[in-house]
């Protein structure tokens, strides 16, 4: 038995009591090592890539000459802000998260609440709607380019509603939109598994009391259930925003054996942006300063969005 | 109790930590990319790995696992390890980021298409002082084979094939549209196409890729001239023939059908003709064994024209093995790899055999006048980035609907490639 005095901050027990054991009862201490193999490997992998890239945002700096890397201030940022493809990325990437993070928080909800429901089978319900998140992004886009094909009978029965029987993903009208469709059929699954664990924990006795007060079904959905999922609903948005905003996999397979962001950078974003610039051209400090830049998009937007939902709550 | 399991916890997460750690430094002594060890003793050699990279098909693949369990007969201190990239787009992709994170192969079989970027930013190595000696004759390669992978001067690749592109029909379409003598010119590919189109199969793909657009380009009698003469009066002439050719209905690209290559859709049989090269056939004996196809020089527009395919290998610059890596090459480019490769379709940059081609490759005989013509593909040094503009301008315009003609197209793309 232990006798740490928290009162004093120190050990008043047997002599010799290990530094460890001492380190193993500080809650505080625990906690730090708990968290230390993600703290090291997040440094690792995220903060410091994070720093180094903003660091060559302000070099004139190749991938096939690191060491020849000269610092050009802001020139980076001024030339990509005069590049009218950075604005056509930027709001190909907006039109994607506009299209499919209310999409996607709507039916993940719908699908939530379906399978919360005493029905039949639920478990299979849930198996099948979550196997496309877990399932590899390739794999999906190539179901779904097989799907969008000119003549197949999905083409031809949005041909029925004015789309044109065209293959999808090489037509630049519809080309984005088959990414939104992509992404939300493979993302609700996530956001329904998410709400179903916020509803599973809405208290039973608010909606007994709402019962007995002669509360309507839409009400008590209205005035329990949604404020109840009010964390949630910002925690899916955030998420689905920053996940919409970093597509990058289906856009590579359906551009595969030809320019990235094709048909003629119809599918372009600022994910494609940076790794045309960064990676492809190698041109290591303006693709930095493109993601820099879109480090400050993804910040604004969700700063916006917790705004907005602490303002409406 | 407590105490015992936050005891138990830290145990747990410390040998984590150590695990972490342990795995994260476990990566440093694997075998690939270039930083491999210098040198092993095993027995009384000291054996070098050299790291070979390559895109191809499985055939290819076979050649090179052969060849690097035999390569210890003539060089025993050589340890060869093959490296297959899915695609030439992801072999290109890759290799910048494995050049910068240190992890690229020594030696990589690469085409012509894309290498001149490479050299340019200094990313190959120059092979003259090292030529002598791995012991590579170069005597034994034809000059022109030669000549593509010499750049100011300098060496940079030993050459394993040269080939020009050809023009690539399927026969049983062909006779079925009661259609004569294969096409001389495109607008005998016109007329041809014009019968051939049908509600099973179009008249003619036309891939929007630079491969494919620089052929149309150099029977034009044009080219891009390293990036000075992009928007010339022939490279026009050459893309507004494209355009035409879809404004009429008769050509379609494999994106439209939902194919990724012009390849997949003759195989497919879902068109007639198309601009390609000698890959068609291992490709084709893969993919429908069936199929009759014939190859034909590429059209002339205005003169004789086509491209130059020619692969080699290459050193990478950063490389701590060049020396092993040219002697490697060099085994790859002897007689018995080289006839192996003849075998499957491969035009051999080395003399001797590339006489046997034809006669082992009857399907490509009547490509052999083009070796004459053919050329290199002159894209300027930023080359990925040109393709890329001009494959998106070329796209918005066939499948976009922009109205940009083909002189609009070409010169905005002269305007960034002054």
């Amino acid at each position: 038995m232990s006798q740490y005095s928290k009162q004093e901050g120190r050990i008043t027990g047997r002599p010799g009591f290990s530094r460890l054991r001492m380190l193993a009862d500080s809650d505080k201490a625990l906690g730090w090592i708990f968290v230390l193999p993600f703290l090291v490997l997040w440094c690792w992998w995220f903060f410091y890539p994070f720093v180094q890239s903003f660091v060559r945002s302000f070099q004139d700096a190749n991938f096939a000459a690191l060491g020849q890397a000269k610092f050009i201030g802001l020139e980076n940022y001024i030339n990509i802000l005069q590049d009218k493809l950075f604005y056509e990325a930027v709001w190909h990437s907006l039109e994607i998260v506009i299209i499919s993070v209310p999409v996607q928080t709507f039916l993940g909800l719908s699908l939530a609440i379906l399978v919360n429901k005493k029905l039949k089978g639920k478990g299979i319900f849930r198996t099948v709607f979550f196997v496309p998140y877990i399932t590899s992004q390739i794999a999906i886009t190539t179901v779904f380019m097989m799907l969008f094909k000119k003549g197949t009978f999905l083409t031809d029965f949005f041909g029925k509603f004015g789309f044109g029987d065209v293959t999808w993903f090489a037509d630049t009208r519809y080309a984005l939109l088959f990414v939104c469709l992509l992404f939300i059929f493979q993302n609700s699954g996530f956001t329904m598994i998410v709400y179903l664990s916020g509803l599973q924990e809405v208290p039973k006795d608010l909606y007994e009391a709402g019962e007995i007060d002669g509360a309507s079904g839409w009400n008590k959905f209205r005035f329990i259930t949604l404020p109840y999922l009010k964390p949630i609903t910002f925690f899916i948005v955030s998420v689905t925003t920053i996940v919409g905003f970093q597509i990058f996999d289906q856009i590579a397979a359906i551009s595969r054996y030809g320019a990235l962001g094709s048909p003629a950078g119809a599918t372009s974003t600022v994910v494609t942006y940076f790794y045309q610039h960064g990676i492809r051209y190698m041109n290591i400090g303006y693709g930095s300063a493109a993601v820099v830049l879109f480090f400050i998009i993804i910040m604004l937007i969700t700063f916006l969005q917790k705004k907005l939902l602490d303002e409406k709550g | 109790m407590a105490g015992s399991k936050k005891r138990f916890s830290l145990i747990v997460t410390v040998l984590l930590v150590i695990a972490v750690a342990l795995s994260a430094c476990g990566g440093k002594n694997n075998e690939s990319g270039n930083g491999n060890k210098p040198g092993t003793d095993t027995g009384n050699v000291k054996k070098v790995t050299v790291n070979m990279g390559f895109w191809g098909t499985a055939q290819d693949l076979k050649i090179y696992q052969d060849a690097a369990k035999a390569i210890s007969g003539e060089y025993p201190e050589i340890d060869l390890k093959i490296k297959q990239y899915p695609s030439s787009e992801q072999f290109w992709n890759t290799l910048p980021g494995e050049i910068a994170a240190g992890v690229a192969p020594d030696l990589i079989a690469v085409s012509n298409e894309g290498a001149y970027e490479y050299i340019d930013k200094g990313l190959f190595a120059p092979l003259d002082d090292l030529i002598g000696k791995a012991g590579v004759d170069l005597g034994r390669f034809t000059p022109s084979a030669l000549n593509i992978w010499k750049v100011n001067d300098k060496q940079y690749g030993i050459p394993a094939s040269s080939m020009p592109a050809m023009f690539l029909i399927n026969e049983k379409l062909w006779k079925d549209a009661n259609l004569g003598d294969y096409p001389k010119t495109w607008d005998d590919v016109k007329a041809a196409a014009t019968k051939l189109n049908s509600d099973k199969s179009h008249g003619i793909i036309i891939n929007i890729d630079a491969y494919h657009i620089t052929n149309y380009v150099k029977s034009f009698g044009g080219g891009w001239g390293n990036g000075k003469t992009i928007n010339s009066p022939e490279n026009v002439q050459a893309l507004e023939f494209i355009i035409d050719m879809f404004k009429d209905g008769l050509a379609v690209t494999p994106k439209s059908l939902g194919f990724g290559w012009d390849g997949e859709v003759f195989s497919n049989e879902k068109g007639a003709m198309t601009t390609g090269g000698y890959w068609y056939k291992p490709y084709l004996k893969d993919a429908n064994p069936d199929l009759k196809f014939a190859a034909v020089p590429v059209p002339k527009g205005t003169v004789e024209g086509s491209t130059m395919i020619s692969n080699a290998y290459v050193v990478l610059k950063d490389s701590k093995n060049q020396e092993a890596a040219l002697k490697a090459a060099n085994y790859l480019t002897n007689d018995t790899v080289q006839t192996q490769f003849l075998d499957i379709g491969y035009n051999t940059a080395v003399a001797s055999l590339s006489k046997q081609y034809f006669e082992k490759n009857p399907e490509f005989k009547d490509i052999e006048p083009a070796l004459a013509y053919s050329t290199d593909f002159g894209y300027p040094a930023d080359t990925k980035r040109f393709i890329d503009e001009l494959v998106k301008q070329v796209e918005n315009r066939v499948l976009g609907g922009s109205n940009k003609t083909a002189k609009e197209i070409l010169d905005s793309i002269q305007e960034q490639f002054k």
